[in-house]
């Protein structure tokens, strides 16, 4: 049999198909036991973060135990001693504690909870996606236009909102408080629920969240619930021995 | 003609055609592979980041209780428990804004320029930048910022704690200088984004001090709020 040109380079594009697909089978069995192994230490990562999460929730729980324990025993001087100084620290006391936003309180309000746009990816083709998630500067406008409807306590995601409290963006996540938390957000509020509404209704957040699709929902309430602000250790403290200098 | 559509050389041009085919499915899916796996070190070290911060969230959460059991101690007994209670109003009232300050931080200045004016968001920006880098304390124009503070635009006046002011605006705040500096002026920050349209200009000091928040009933209410027990 004679061997003709055309039987070569057959030969030699078969060859190629060889390599080629070898290459690929290859690349394609390394990719997999890099994602098992990623997928691995990404499952490690989680386990532990639930673990901290865990371990957090105990110690607010905790934390607020003895809180209410260290109130209950000022409560019992204060009864012992009524109308004298011991009574009248603990009336400033209380205040103190309802002005920072460090008590429990309920009241008539209402619940806003934002989410990112639920826009399928063909229908924003071409568009700038960050255009469809919320953004720490939109948190930031919503919690101020409750502010200016007359909020008397707003907390994020149960995160009490008070004099210190930033939100700002990480990565995915916004930052409150120190404290990570993703969409949805939740923001609740106490005060007078029609001027909260209206105030919200009436901003230009609200009316740009509409127009690119982003989730807002208003929930009027006559029984709010907001957690007080744990405080840190030494917070609140630093600033205070300074003045005293 | 004849020559050309022989049976060699149809196999050998679809061979060709399946050859270029898996080259270049070979390209993208090793694009693919490197961008997948650029996604998921970025998720790692999201995560990474993550467990760092609730571990040091725990860490403060454990220390408030022990300094509370301490705390505790200390109220058994008349005397130390009217010490103790008032540390915690003194506490309490840093917080919510009750006293006036003093320390180290920074001053900001923002002004309207020829052709634009400070926007109720470019305040809300540097305050919440402030605060995100540590501040104690926050006033404008003299209007200490407690937890319901508003920042109202109103024609080309903004409002805070119901009072009406306009540009140039002092923005002072306590805390680390140059914590509150480098968050402020940082590369693509807000100083960098904000100066383009208006005056803006920062300078640490030591020695900075607050005002109270006025408690006349006008700047806090808590006419809505019971407390829950």
């Amino acid at each position: 049999m004679k061997i003709t040109k055309s039987d070569i380079w057959f030969a030699v594009a078969l060859m190629l198909l060889g390599i080629i697909m070898g290459i690929q089978i290859r690349s394609n069995s390394t990719r997999s036991q890099m994602l098992s192994a990623a997928a691995k230490q990404v499952d490690y990562y989680q386990n532990l973060i639930k673990e901290e999460v865990k371990k957090s929730k105990k110690y607010k729980r905790e934390i607020r135990r003895y809180e209410r324990e260290n109130k209950e025993l000022y409560e019992a001087f204060a009864y012992l001693d009524k109308e004298g100084a011991f009574s009248e620290l603990n009336e400033q006391l209380k205040k103190a504690l309802k002005f920072a936003g460090m008590n429990d309180v309920k009241g008539p309000g209402l619940i806003l909870t934002i989410d990112d746009a639920d826009i399928p990816p063909e229908e924003r083709a071409g568009m700038d996606a960050s255009d469809f998630v919320i953004h720490d500067m939109d948190v930031l406008r919503f919690v101020n236009e409750l502010k200016k409807g007359g909020a008397q306590a707003i907390s994020i995601n149960d995160e009490r909102i008070i004099s210190t409290s930033e939100q700002v963006c990480a990565g995915p996540t916004v930052m409150i408080n120190g404290r990570k938390y993703v969409t949805p957000y939740v923001i609740k509020c106490i005060g007078d629920p029609n001027i909260l509404r209206q105030s919200i209704e009436s901003s230009l957040v609200y009316t740009e969240f509409k127009e690119y699709g982003l989730s807002v929902n208003i929930e009027v309430s006559d029984e709010i619930s907001i957690e007080g602000y744990l405080i840190k250790k030494n917070e609140g403290a630093k600033t205070n021995e300074k003045m005293d200098e | 003609m004849k020559r050309w559509m022989s049976k060699d050389n149809l196999a050998i041009a679809f061979v060709c055609f399946v050859i270029s085919f898996m080259i270049i499915w070979q390209l993208k899916s090793v694009y693919s592979n490197t961008q997948k796996s650029k996604i998921e070190t970025l998720r790692l070290t999201q995560l990474q980041e993550e467990l760092i911060n609730e571990k040091h969230n725990n860490e403060l959460l454990k220390s408030r209780i022990d300094e509370l059991l301490k705390d505790n101690q200390k109220i058994k007994d008349k005397k130390s428990a009217e010490e103790q209670l008032k540390l915690d109003i003194k506490r309490a009232s840093m917080i919510a804004g009750l006293l006036p300050t003093f320390g180290e931080g920074v001053k900001i200045v923002l002004s309207n320029t020829f052709d634009y004016m400070v926007t109720e968001s470019n305040l809300l920006e540097v305050i919440n930048e402030l605060r995100a880098t540590g501040a104690e304390a926050i006033e404008v124009n003299g209007e200490r910022l407690v937890a319901t503070s508003e920042v109202r635009e109103a024609g080309n006046r903004i409002v805070i704690n119901g009072v009406r002011m306009s540009s140039p605006y002092e923005i002072k705040a306590i805390g680390n200088s140059n914590k509150l500096y480098r968050g402020i002026t940082m590369l693509g920050g807000v100083k960098d984004s904000l100066g383009i349209f208006i005056d803006f200009s920062i300078q640490k000091d030591d020695k900075i001090y607050i005002n109270a928040v006025r408690d006349d009933g006008t700047v806090i209410k808590t006419d809505y709020m019971k407390e829950t027990e």
